[in-house]
């Protein structure tokens, strides 16, 4: 049976990316504000501040994560060996998953520490949040991750901020086109929510308190996961199949 | 009783192995410039055969629809006889482009151990065949370093490096000689003939003549996408060439000696069948009172071949 991820791709991406001044810039930028936030309030490691470095985090890892090996000819020769196209995208992708894990169990640390020398204790939602804050940042990456086979660069996030302001500027004007009408703002309101990935950090909030948790926000960044990580390979085949033809 | 599964009738034929490589009537164009025409040529295991033309030739596009690595038009390639997009016979292949580009953050050594693991080598099997190669090419040295800092012959000797890592059935080599210092030239040289020794089919395409007489069998001249000719270099004559100080006296009653010899200025041009005859001409041609002052082999005339062929030159 083919593998639909490679390890050594996935490992060799991970060296690749964290040798990469901006994201290892970025990364220690995000211990550091976990560690203030830690000694300062306690709670999340990965709340305000450092949850927004975090998703800066995930931006640089995703530029040109796969158009930087087809634009350089380095795809093409992996791509001769014995390996699909699938496991070489799952591998590249994995990489980056890989290094978001190791972002937020540092974060995680940095926070605790944090806490246990400013507050002399850290909570039990410290580490509770680590697992959801890391599906929550894989689901951005899986979708940077796809663009990334067709856009270089930071085009990735420059496509999804546009594709927000679009949706924003659309709602806007609908609203403005027609203010009596309440069913237009409900079937906004009604879309908006499918269209990113959700916060499902509130699951470690509702286990920390001990109230029953809303699973949902988390099987629907899985879902992200899973759907663009297929989005990625179908982009990528037809990216080859078109360059072979010309 | 005979069994079903082993015939042994003797007289039972059996199908020749198939080609390392064989190609029939490939067409490639791109943007309506027809780059490949009706392309057809095979390169038998344990040959080395060369591709030779102008820039614009359609030498690396002829690889490239090999390999797979472009759609092809019409026609169709073979590697060992089966597709070439199978997984399994890609890794019987190795295959160096011109100039290569790799992940400027890694290493040489990474690159290469990258490339032993997707071949199926465990990662110490990897690193320790990636460690070998790298110093069988003599970049043992840079292969440490990142890749960034590289030069032109450093990437092109990790490129072949890569292509050599699996020990390949067929190797393909594009423009291998680029950038490399003679040093490396001439490794890359020994290389060649040590892997054709060992039954390894080599595509080489390479502007380096000299390199390609020495260690192709064949020669296939492209112009224009097309197959222009297809030259063998066991069938070509090979020559002695004696630099005569005395060359208008000498050369004429040495022309008259040997058969099929020629007097080009001072130079006397004699077909030769192997490297015993040096001596003996040498002997004779003193002997009969010439005055020489350099003694050498022209091989194959190859460049004036091309000329010929290729240039259209006479």
């Amino acid at each position: 049976m083919t593998p639909l991820v490679s390890w050594p791709i996935a490992r060799t991406t991970a060296f690749q990316r964290v040798r990469s001044a901006p994201i290892g810039g970025i990364g220690c930028a995000c211990l550091l504000l976990a560690f203030g936030g830690g000694a300062l309030q306690g709670g999340e490691a990965t709340s305000g501040l450092t949850w927004f470095w975090m998703h800066l985090f995930a931006a640089a890892l995703s530029a040109g994560l796969v158009s930087e090996e087809i634009e350089s000819g380095h795809a093409q020769l992996v791509l001769l060996r014995p390996l699909t196209r699938a496991a070489w995208f799952g591998g590249r992708l994995l990489g980056a998953l890989l290094l978001a894990l190791a972002l937020v169990a540092l974060v995680g640390a940095a926070g605790a520490v944090g806490a246990q020398l400013g507050r002399g204790h850290a909570g039990a939602l410290l580490l509770l949040s680590l697992p959801f804050a890391w599906v929550d940042l894989c689901s951005w990456l899986a979708v940077l991750a796809a663009l990334s086979v067709v856009v270089r660069g930071l085009r990735n996030v420059a496509a999804v901020l546009l594709a927000g302001l679009v949706w924003f500027a659309a709602r806007m004007i609908a609203l403005q086109a027609a203010p009596q009408s309440p069913l237009v703002a409900r079937v906004f309101d009604a879309i908006q929510p499918w269209l990113h990935p959700h916060d499902s950090r509130g699951i470690a909030r509702a286990l920390a308190d001990s109230r029953p948790p809303d699973w949902g926000p988390l099987f629907w960044n899985l879902l992200w996961i899973f759907g663009f990580w297929v989005l990625g390979v179908l982009l990528l085949n037809r990216t080859e199949l078109a360059r072979r033809r010309t | 009783m005979p069994s079903a599964r082993f015939p042994t009738s003797s007289t039972e034929p059996v199908a020749p192995a198939p080609p390392a490589l064989e190609v029939k009537g490939l067409r490639k164009s791109f943007a309506g410039l027809v780059a490949v025409d009706d392309l057809s040529f095979a390169v038998g295991r344990g040959e080395a055969v060369a591709l030779l033309g102008p820039n614009g030739a359609g030498k690396t596009t002829a690889m490239q629809l090999a390999l797979g690595l472009l759609d092809r038009e019409a026609g169709e390639a073979r590697l060992f006889g089966l597709d070439p997009e199978l997984l399994a016979v890609r890794r019987r292949v190795g295959f160096a482009p011109d100039a290569p580009l790799f992940p400027r953050a890694l290493t040489g050594l990474q690159i290469l151990e990258l490339h032993g693991e997707l071949l199926g080598l465990t990662r110490a099997r990897a690193k320790a065949r990636a460690e070998q190669v790298a110093e069988q090419l003599g970049f043992a040295g840079p292969a440490r370093r990142p890749c960034g800092g590289y030069s032109r012959g450093q990437s092109q000797r990790l490129g072949l490096a890569q292509a050599l890592l699996g020990e390949p059935e067929l190797l393909l080599l594009d423009e291998p000689t680029a950038g490399l210092d003679p040093a490396g030239v001439a490794s890359l040289r020994g290389l060649i003939a040590e892997l054709r020794g060992r039954g390894v089919a080599v595509l080489l395409n390479s502007h380096l003549l000299s390199e390609v007489e020495r260690v192709c069998d064949r020669v296939l001249f492209l112009k224009g996408g097309r197959l222009l000719c297809e030259y063998s270099m066991k069938e070509a004559a090979r020559r002695a060439e004696l630099r005569l100080a005395n060359a208008a006296q000498a050369g004429p009653r040495l022309a008259g000696l040997f058969p099929g010899g020629e007097l080009l200025g001072d130079r006397f041009r004699v077909p030769v069948s192997g490297d015993e005859e040096m001596p003996k001409l040498l002997r004779r041609a003193v002997e009969e009172g010439a005055e020489v002052i350099e003694a050498r082999f022209c091989g194959a005339e190859l460049e004036e071949m091309y000329l010929t062929i290729v240039e259209g030159r006479t």
